[in-house]
């Protein structure tokens, strides 16, 4: 019998859950302080076979010993996450597990290593806690004091992560202010030292959580173990007074932050991912930011989230600001070359609110403002569908506004607009525009005098050229040279 | 310096004198009123236990139940009634006639539980004797320091030999810190006053470093004229060591504890070298700092009033 | 705020044990994580301070063994004292003495660096006619650390640091574990000294010279170590007896001990806790006094 194929059939039949769901195999090991044959104190006691010699001395620097958990709850943990040299990843689940067994006092720390690649981690979301979830699902988070000197790989089952959840806690706690304001400071490139009198990892997570998945693999962190200079991550949650630590930090470059104090003022944040989240959370919308962070990024760093920060904040701007304004808005950003996946769907999803916008406002504009968005929208060149559609649309609605005072002036802008993009107005919307602007013009032309006449007719066969229903135009082409015919044949009134 | 063997006189009463047995000569007077000099050798042997032994007073003694001993925890009060010990801690020289009698070999003197162990009860040369010594015989040179390397059992063998007891902890207790019955049921932590000196004893502090003959820091008498009561060696009691944690739970060592009491010249913590700190050490322990002195109860002490 | 021109050996910021330079106020090495207040004394004392580096395997009487040493140097005991640098340097000493005297041992040393005590003594030794100033630096290390740097070197720099400027070193074995039987004791010796002839060596195949005393600890358990240290580490500890004798020149056996006797307490959750019933330190002071000999006279 070949047990050793069943097995492996049985095996990757195993690693399938019934929906199809594939559990990931996960490297793992237990540091904490037991007597075995190999000796006493804290060290690596168990891993699975995959961990590197390197990988476990690395762990043993990152992790807590005794009494190293600086949260002071009943049952307090500390998390932590680093990049290791090999290019893997190392998460930390710290906890106490009972007394010291040498009996000198203090808790005995228990830390459950979890190492993984970006691919593995990429299925939790990017998110550490995510992983751990997962392991405390497994039943892995639970100390285990004699354990086998070789531990199995660990199979985690991948969730993705709540980060509208996650979100919605940060907003309570410690409160969107804090939140962005530490956002901030990370996406800034700040190794940051935060203490809180809240939960630790709890707080970590939504920070983690606020940040865009691709970035977080970047931002190393521990919550709630116990300050070494020695340990050094982009993000420390730890509870106490900030003195120490800033006194042993003097020197180094390091932004320490009490949650205790007053709140900052959000026109501190300077970071335009920072800025948006602020925005959103204010407003209600950690759905919004949730989907915002899972988006796929340009580049995995500081600025590709900028940018879309940038261009979330434009898309925030754009709902409140004028007509003018959102016209020039959606232009800039049209123009500009898109930042990833998320700029570009950014752009659409403001064009798609400028759309609406303007079909509603145009219709109620004063000249000026049409006056003013028609210039701007002159300097938009066709560089793809999309521009071409929203400039078609909005031309379109600054036209019509403007044909119902000067029907003339509007087909001039018409014209122009024909000469700037031939295909579109072969539209059906210009039809109906057309038809609109025939009849106004109509209308206009019983009001139009020997002055006004001769511009007219200039007007019109421009519009000529383009003009999809010939026909009308025609016809009223034709009633102006009629009218200027009688304009020149009428006798001149005697001068006075 | 090998102490010199001293021959025994083939006489029993001569020999018990010889081996200064004192209490044995008194208890044993009937069978030897016949003796020619057995009048003589019981009013000397009594003489002799008069100059060794002090009477400490009816007292009481207070002892923490628990090891830290902290304020708020429990107690244990003992009444003590009047009793005898020993002025100085058995020498080396006095315990030499306990092994020259060829003591560790008579099993009335020991327990039968330790009848097994007896075998490891020996010196540097593998002679019956205290650990420290070599073929069976102390340093000449430290004749009148106190015995050390003595187990526990080997200081009841002894007590029972010279016709003695240990003093029960409290016994101990009492006379170190002379808490006697009255009014005032004042007690002093050392057996000079309450305060530390290190002159006056020999422990860490004292930069002595080793034991010291058992008469030699006089300025440490206790009222009743008891010496070396604190510091110089620890010394057994009659007792085990019955210490809790704070918690309540029983503290055991590997072996069975017994009580020892006073410190020793090399106790570091002053706070450890008391008439009140309780301590223990294994009893099958033979360590370098720990001792004897003997004791007796006033109803072994029938000679006393005699002598009066 | 210190007038005095940093000295020949240190450069400004200048760590003392990894020679990193860091910044001028910085409080520890950005480095290896040993406290820069050192350095300040070391400019203030304008003399290079010698290095004595306690070795051992993790709960085997480090922190208590060099408490005491400081506390009985404090004391002039042995024809030295010592003076602290600092109120930091007193920290280790207070801890172990405190804890000892309330009959308790102190809590574990942690693994981070910038956790251990590191005392800085100036100290005196009273010589036949005059006396002898130095400094002596004496780091209380985590044996979990020394463990992990022996498997992994340069995992801990402030260890790396430390023994490539040690002028010597006492490595500290359990007596009592080693006369049990087990051979663990013999094994990380004989680990340890492997790495420590490595950050002592003076060239290829010559024996090392700095003086190492090995101190076979809680004698107390195994009183024969007090008779013959020698004899007891050739029988007990064979492997580091033969590396010893290969490769240093300079070793000596040592015993010593610092409780009087140890009781057990069961606490409620089970967990057995060790408890000095009382502190009789013994040979604490001879292998120190011996590497300072060995030192002087090299």
């Amino acid at each position: 019998m070949d047990s050793g194929s069943n097995s492996g059939r049985l095996n990757a039949v195993a690693s399938r859950r019934a929906d199809g769901a594939k559990v990931v195999g996960i490297d793992q090991a237990i540091f904490t302080c037991i007597r075995t044959p190999m000796g006493q104190g804290y060290r690596v006691v168990a891993a699975s076979r995959g961990l590197r010699a390197k990988e476990s001395s690395e762990i043993v620097t990152h992790a807590p010993s005794g009494d190293g958990l600086c949260d002071e709850g009943p049952e307090p943990v500390g998390i932590s996450f680093f990049p290791l040299q090999s290019g893997r990843f190392c998460i930390l689940h710290s906890r106490y597990a009972g007394a010291e067994p040498t009996g000198r006092g203090g808790q005995r720390a228990y830390t459950r290593a979890f190492v993984l690649d970006a691919e593995q981690l990429a299925r939790f979301g990017n998110s550490p806690f995510q992983v751990l979830r997962a392991a405390y699902a497994a039943g892995t988070l639970v100390a285990d004091l004699k354990p086998p000197t070789t531990l199995p790989t660990v199979d985690l089952l991948p969730q993705p992560p709540q980060i509208a959840m996650r979100l919605a806690e940060a907003v309570h706690e410690p409160g969107t202010v804090w939140l962005c304001h530490l956002m901030d400071k990370l996406l800034a490139g700040d190794t940051l030292i935060v203490t809180a009198d809240i939960n630790l990892p709890r707080l970590a997570d939504a920070l983690l959580a606020a940040i865009p998945a691709p970035l977080r693999t970047t931002i190393s962190f521990s919550a709630g173990v116990r300050f070494s200079v020695g340990r050094t991550y982009r993000l420390s949650v730890l509870s106490g007074s900030t003195e120490p630590i800033e006194r042993l930090l003097r020197g180094q470059p390091a932004c320490v932050l009490d949650l205790t104090q007053a709140e900052p003022l959000h026109t501190e944040l300077t970071h335009a991912w920072a800025i948006a989240a602020n925005r959103l959370l204010q407003t209600g919308r950690a759905v919004e930011l949730a989907a915002f962070t899972a988006h796929r990024f340009s580049a995995a760093d500081a600025h590709a989230v900028e940018a879309v920060g940038r261009a979330i904040l434009v898309c925030e701007d754009a709902r409140t600001c004028d007509t003018t304004g959102l016209i020039r808005t959606v232009v800039a950003r049209l123009q500009g070359k898109a930042n990833g996946p998320l700029d570009a769907e950014l752009t659409e999803e403001l064009v798609q609110l400028a759309t609406g916008r303007l079909t509603e406002a145009i219709p109620q504009a004063r000249r000026p403002v049409l006056d003013e968005a028609w210039q701007t929208l002159c300097t938009l060149r066709h560089t793809s569908p999309r521009i071409e559609r929203f400039k078609d649309e909005t031309i379109r609605s600054i036209v019509l506004r403007t044909s119902e005072a000067a029907p003339m002036e509007a087909i001039a802008m018409a014209s122009q607009a024909v000469r700037a993009g031939l295909e579109i107005i072969r539209s059906s919307e210009w039809a109906a525009l057309e038809a609109t602007l025939s009849e106004r013009a109509g209308k206009w032309l019983a009001a139009a005098n020997a002055e006004t006449l001769p511009w007219a007719r200039q007007v019109l066969q421009g519009w000529l050229v383009h003009a999809i229903n010939e026909r009308n135009m025609a016809e009223i082409l034709k009633c102006v040279d009629e009218r200027v015919e009688q304009e020149e044949t009428a006798p001149t009134p005697p001068e006075s | 310096m090998p102490a010199p063997r001293e021959e025994l006189s083939a006489d029993p009463l001569t020999a018990l004198w010889q081996q200064e047995r004192f209490n044995v000569i008194l208890r044993e007077r009937q069978k030897y009123q016949n003796h020619p000099d057995g009048h003589k050798r019981w009013e000397q042997a009594a003489a002799r236990l008069e100059d060794q032994m002090a009477l400490v007073p009816a007292g009481r003694a207070t002892f923490p139940r628990t090891l830290s001993g902290a304020p708020g925890s429990p107690e244990i009060d003992v009444e003590i009634d009047p009793f005898l010990l020993d002025i100085h801690p058995v020498t080396n020289a006095r315990f030499q006639k306990f092994v020259d009698a060829g003591a560790y070999e008579n099993l009335e003197l020991w327990p039968k539980s330790i009848w097994p162990h007896l075998i490891d009860l020996r010196d540097q040369t593998e002679k019956p004797g205290p650990r420290f010594w070599r073929e069976g015989r102390h340093d000449q040179r430290l004749a009148n320091h106190p015995v050390v390397g003595i187990s526990w059992y080997e200081a009841v063998a002894f007590a029972k030999w010279i016709g003695q007891r240990l003093p029960t902890e409290a016994e101990w207790q009492m006379a170190a810190t002379w808490r006697i019955k009255s009014d005032t049921d004042i007690l002093r932590r050392f057996p000079w006053g309450d305060a530390m000196n290190r002159t006056r004893c020999n422990i860490w502090s004292s930069g002595i470093g080793t034991t010291v003959a058992v008469d030699a820091l006089r300025e440490g008498v206790a009222p009743n004229g008891v010496l070396g009561l604190i510091g110089n060696v620890w010394e057994w009691v009659d007792g085990d060591f019955s210490l809790t944690s704070d918690e309540g739970a029983p503290i055991l060592a590997e072996m069975e504890l017994k009580g020892t009491r006073g410190g020793a010249f090399d106790t570091y913590f002053e706070n450890q070298a008391t008439g009140l700190f309780r301590t223990g050490h294994i009893a099958l322990g033979r360590l370098h700092n720990v001792g004897l002195r003997c004791a007796m109860s006033l109803n072994d002490a029938s000679w006393l009033g005699n002598v009066e | 705020m210190s007038t005095l021109s940093t000295p020949s050996f240190l450069a400004s910021g200048q760590c003392l044990i990894c020679d990193r330079v860091n910044q001028a106020d910085a409080v520890v090495c950005c480095a290896c994580g040993a406290p820069m207040t050192l350095i300040n004394e070391a400019i203030e004392q304008q003399r290079e301070p010698r290095i004595i580096t306690i070795l051992g395997e993790s709960n085997v009487g480090k922190t208590v063994y060099l408490g005491f040493l400081l506390d009985m140097l404090s004391k002039r005991a042995g024809g030295l004292e010592a003076i602290p640098k600092g109120a930091y340097s007193v920290n280790l000493q207070q801890a172990v003495i405190a804890y000892m005297s309330a009959r308790q041992f102190p809590p574990k040393t942690p693994l981070e660096v910038d956790h251990w005590k590191w005392a800085y003594y100036q100290v005196r030794r009273q010589k036949e006619l005059d006396e002898e100033w130095f400094d002596l630096l004496l780091p209380d290390m985590a044996g979990e650390a020394l463990a992990e740097e022996i498997e992994t070197p340069q995992t801990y720099r402030a260890i790396t640091g430390l023994l490539s400027k040690s002028m010597g070193a006492l490595l500290l074995i359990d007596a009592a574990v080693a006369a049990s039987g087990s051979p663990h004791p013999d094994y990380f010796a004989l680990k340890l000294m492997s790495y420590v002839d490595k950050a002592f060596a003076i060239g290829r195949g010559a024996r090392a010279k700095n003086p190492i005393a090995v101190v076979l600890c809680k004698a107390d358990y195994c009183p024969e170590c007090f008779d013959n240290p020698r004899v007891f580490a050739q029988t007990n500890l064979n492997r580091l007896w033969n590396l010893c004798d290969s490769r240093f020149q300079n070793v000596e056996f040592f015993a010593a001990s610092t409780v009087g006797a140890l009781g057990f307490a069961t606490s409620d959750s089970g967990q057995v806790i060790p408890m000095p019933l009382h502190a009789a330190p013994r040979g604490i002071m001879e292998p120190f006094e011996w590497i300072l000999g060995r030192i002087q006279a090299d």
